[in-house]
């Protein structure tokens, strides 16, 4: 694991497999449209603006998704130091706070037609607002704090007990009497949807998460080379040394 | 043809499919774009100073 979480290493083997994961988001995102409006078929009492539901559920499930990632590499980052770690917590929290933004936008646009409201003081949606929050916070500290050592120390302090949270928005759907519906996939019992709504469903879960590696890949990179110029810029102003 | 469209979209629900389908399109390639830039960006400067850390040990040699 650790090899593998070399940086050099890491720039050349995502440099081989980049193109494969872009070939791979279009291939499931056209997939995932055509099956979501070609192939699923209308719901009985929602009729067609059920299919919401085929970017509003990825869009959630990146946003949790989005942050374990942080909470686990602030967590390696923070125990073991690990100089990638801290790297791909900054890169995913950009990503996972769009996601977290589009959760709350297209369940905002399925609450009105469902339920005759853009906006409920629920306890998912009030937590996924929370965690909208928690994102920006984690970006702000990174961005605020000049010393990136210090920043990451905090940061990772910040993304390990946010993950709280993420456990909130999973059971509050249990935990309180909430208008958002429970789970539909992620269930004991097997998912609640069949056929080719579900076929659709996990296309579109499967493009948004090929999707999220390919920016997440350009992000880390990114931060990598931006750490190569600090040091050249170091080296050059000291003359060479 | 085209007003009737709009008028049949925007008194149905369709209103709201279509906004969440062009809200995340435009999302996604935002998050996209910005992430792409930022790596391009990056990759510039440093060629940039490559060169100048080059040209500097040349002269330095």
């Amino acid at each position: 694991m650790h090899k593998f979480a070399n940086p050099a290493r890491f720039m050349r083997l995502s440099k081989i497999f980049l193109p494969w994961f872009m070939g791979l988001t279009i291939l499931l995102f056209a997939s995932g449209l055509y099956y979501a409006f070609f192939l699923a078929p209308e719901d009985y009492q929602m009729g067609n603006t059920y299919r919401i539901i085929y970017i509003h559920v990825p869009a959630a499930y990146m946003a949790q998704f989005g942050y374990g990632i942080i909470a686990v590499a602030s967590a390696v980052g923070f125990i073991w130091k690990h100089p990638l770690a801290d790297q791909a917590a900054r890169a995913t929290a950009p990503l996972g706070a769009g996601f977290t933004a589009l959760a709350l936008l297209t369940g905002s646009l399925w609450g009105k037609p469902m339920w005759g409201t853009y906006w409920i003081w629920d306890a998912r949606l009030t937590s996924m607002l929370v965690l909208f929050f928690i994102y920006l916070g984690y970006m702000a500290v990174w961005e605020t704090i000049e010393d990136q050592a210090k920043a990451a120390k905090i940061a990772a302090i910040v993304a390990m007990v946010g993950i709280i949270n993420v456990v909130i928005i999973k059971f509050s759907v249990d935990w309180w009497n909430t208008l958002h519906q429970p789970a539909t996939l992620m269930r004991l019992d097997g998912p609640t949807i069949g056929g080719d709504m579900l076929t659709a469903l996990i296309l579109m879960i499967g493009a948004f998460n090929m999707f999220f590696v390919t920016a997440l890949i350009w992000r880390i990179q990114s931060l990598i080379l931006r750490r190569r110029v600090r040091a050249i810029r170091i080296q050059l102003g000291g003359g060479l040394g | 043809m085209m007003a009737e469209f709009m008028q049949q979209i925007l008194h149905s629900n369709d209103i709201y499919i279509l906004s969440s389908y062009v809200a995340t399109a435009v999302v996604l390639v935002i998050m996209a774009l910005s992430s792409w830039r930022s790596k391009k960006n990056d990759e510039n400067d440093l060629r940039i100073l490559e060169k100048q850390l080059n040209d500097l040990s040349g002269k330095q040699n």
